[in-house]
């Protein structure tokens, strides 16, 4: 179904995605290199942070990227945005590949796929007035005049659920949750079909947390803008997203949707990862099986052969260190990339649902 | 909505205010709305780091006692005549003679008195005179000189910075080695070049320790914008398309250069007395010119006899650098960003 044109200097390679989908990433890989020396640097490695990562997200949906800290997901939502030049790869923005484009036509690309931050203390301009940090999209791509800007900036404070008169102050003198509303708002600035929100909520209280999940909730439903939600915190996820990729080490392990991810995960990681949510229930939490994983994280300059989990995978058999396994479909669009998969259903009824 | 808990003629407005800051009061906790009720806050006003920064200096007495100082110098330097009015001596520092033209008495070394206010010098110059005009020459290669090292400094520090790379390894690497090299000797060096044919004025010693004062302002300002660059805002314009110009000038620049204003201010000081230590030497301004630091300089065999031919150029000296010091220090203080 999918043919990829490519032709190399400057044209755009195109895919046929078929009409819902409006981000394809196609196998992207991002190596920092490890160089040794000063003045003159001599390669000795790589950091490998993303190592063949390909899923989609529809127009108007919330794909959740999951995995826990250092799998490379941050850096995923990054590449897709080019702030890391992607290594290899090919990320297709409404079927047109963005990583083959030349400066000029990604700055056109980049008022469509916004980006939020993780951190609401270093991602706002402390020199700058709120309405500065929300109206400078608009004055990089000179759009509307002094008096429009202005409006728009209201507007956007209203949307977020801030008061539009404390346009004039500075980041400091908000909270961190009402400082993530001022990301949103500047995200929101360009009517973008996608935004990037990369951990937006783990730096927040729990309770404002779910403030901002509602809003971002709202703003999908209001304005149809597809999410890529990346995060490790499962039960946020589980909440916002309708599809759901599991990342490990660089790789994608699992990808289905959100009912097959959380009541039928079929790759060992995802069970083991879903068997680490708490439970509130005292009863229940104390008396469930709990998987837990042996050994560390292997280190990403130096990956396991095969299979990258196999390490700390209680099915490692042989195979597993000698084929990496490949993204099989199972049924009904659910992904598992493992030699061994099994549906084990990890979640209590009762217990991890989120309300 | 209606609060019928709450008496008192205020709470309708409270309750308008509440209703209509809804968004707030979640987001914040009713605390915060109960603090503003109070306070019907709709214009709001600007409040900055810099601005922050100037509310919080005002108030301490350190920045008025050091503007005072600076201030008194600084008009000394623009207008001499000022403070050479009240003095009944000659107000002018190069009229100088051995003898007193009407009693014919040798007017040479006298002790401070009511005549001559710091005395006289060995040629007979009104002491107060020279020491109020030798301000000049202080301020302006102080001032001047730190202007010359901060825009190169500013320059260096930030392409090595920004671009990184081999711009930043070459100029780092020419950093290095003029950071290497010793100011005094390096402006001596340069200064005994110069003097054997024109003769040195305040110009050259200006440019020498603008030239060999920068290394030390631009790692400053590097380290600073190394640190500005990686933040996360720097990012998000760049994931907005900001250009380069725009990130280094928006973004990065006025979240810089905190530190390196800082030593600006306090290297004005260090400046002065660089001067003055160069004058001592004698590579630096020559008599005719008038400098605090040649009266020092030609003021040491006199140590025991005539005292006052070093206390007051000293002081003056001592009091003008102190002043520039005391202001780096409070702005320091009051730029010290404090996260929230």
């Amino acid at each position: 179904m999918d043919r990829v044109s490519s032709e190399e200097g400057g044209t755009v390679n195109t895919v046929d995605t078929g009409s819902e989908a409006l981000l394809v990433v196609d196998d992207l890989v991002k190596w920092f290199p490890l160089t040794r020396g000063i003045i003159f640097k001599k390669h000795i490695g790589d950091v490998k942070a993303v190592d063949g990562v390909s899923f989609r997200v529809k127009k108007g949906e919330t794909h959740g990227l999951v995995g826990e800290s250092g799998c490379g997901k941050s850096t995923t939502g990054r590449a897709i945005l080019r702030l890391h030049e992607p290594t290899s790869g090919h990320v297709f923005f409404e079927g047109r590949d963005v990583i083959a484009m030349s400066k000029k036509e990604m700055r056109a690309v980049r008022r469509d796929m916004q980006i939020i931050f993780q951190d609401p203390y270093a991602s706002l301009n402390p020199r700058m007035t709120v309405r500065d940090i929300i109206t400078e999209p608009l004055v990089i791509h000179q759009i509307g005049d002094n008096k429009a800007r202005k409006d728009k900036a209201k507007e956007l404070l209203e949307v977020v659920g801030l008061n539009p008169e404390h346009a004039n102050r500075y980041p400091h003198q908000f909270s961190g949750g009402q400082r993530q509303r001022i990301g949103v708002a500047r995200a929101l600035a360009l009517d973008p079909k996608l935004i990037i929100a990369d951990e937006p909520v783990s730096a927040l209280d729990v309770s404002i947390q779910a403030q901002l999940v509602n809003l971002l909730m709202d703003i999908q439903q209001e304005y149809g803008i597809a999410f890529l939600f990346i995060a490790h915190d499962l039960a946020v996820v589980r909440h916002m997203a309708s599809h759901v990729s599991v990342m490990y080490l660089g790789h994608i392990m699992e990808t289905g949707t959100r009912d097959q991810i959380y009541g039928a995960p079929q790759h060992p990681y995802t069970q083991a990862l879903l068997s680490a949510v708490p439970v509130a229930d005292r009863v229940v939490e104390r008396n469930r099986e709990r998987i837990v994983l042996e050994g560390d994280l292997p280190s990403p300059a130096e990956p396991p052969s095969g299979c990258v989990f196999r390490t700390r995978c209680w099915k490692a058999e042989e195979i597993c260190a000698v084929e990496t396994p490949e993204l099989k479909d199972m049924g009904g669009g659910q992904m598992v990339a493992c030699h061994f998969p099994e549906t084990r259903s990890v979640l209590t009824v009762s217990g991890a649902s989120t309300a | 909505m209606s609060d019928s808990g709450r008496e008192g003629p205020e709470s309708s407005a409270e309750e308008a205010y509440r209703e209509e800051h809804r968004f707030v009061d979640e987001a914040v906790g009713s605390k915060m709305t109960a603090v503003l009720a109070g306070d019907f806050e709709v214009v709001e006003k600007e409040a900055g780091l810099f601005s922050d920064a100037w509310k919080q200096v005002r108030r301490r007495k350190l920045f008025w006692f050091s503007a005072v100082l600076i201030g008194i110098f600084t008009l000394m330097a623009i207008a001499p005549a000022l403070f050479t009015l009240p003095s009944p001596a000659t107000h002018d520092p190069r009229e100088c003679s051995l003898r007193n033209p009407e009693t014919g008495e040798f007017q040479d070394l006298l002790q401070p008195s009511s005549e001559h206010w710091f005395g006289t010098d060995i040629q007979g110059c009104d002491y107060y005179a020279r020491v109020v005009h030798g301000a000049r020459v202080s301020i302006i290669i102080g001032i001047g000189g730190t202007l010359l090292l901060s825009f190169i400094g500013l320059i260096a520090g930030g392409t090595s910075g920004f671009y990184g790379g081999w711009t930043d390894n070459v100029i780092s690497r020419i950093v290095d080695v003029l950071y290497a090299f010793p100011f005094i000797i390096a402006a001596i060096l340069f200064l005994n070049l110069v003097a054997a044919e024109t003769g040195r004025n305040a110009w050259h010693v200006l440019l020498v320790i603008g030239v060999f004062g920068w290394p030390t302002l631009s790692r400053i300002f590097r380290g600073a914008v190394l640190q500005a660059k990686e933040k996360e805002y720097v990012e998000a314009a760049r994931a907005l398309g900001a250009s380069n110009n725009r990130i280094l000038f928006r973004h990065v620049f006025p979240n810089a250069i905190a530190p390196a204003l800082v030593f600006a201010m306090i290297g004005v000081g260090g400046i002065i007395g660089a001067e003055a230590a160069l004058s001592f030497l004698g590579v630096g301004l020559q008599l005719p010119a008038i400098s605090w630091g040649l009266m020092i300089a030609n003021s040491q065999d006199r140590i025991a006899t005539d005292p006052f031919l070093i206390f007051f150029p000293g002081l003056f000296l001592s009091l003008t650098v102190l002043g520039f010091l005391l202001l780096g220090d409070v702005v320091r203080d009051a730029l010290d960003p404090r996260n929230r």
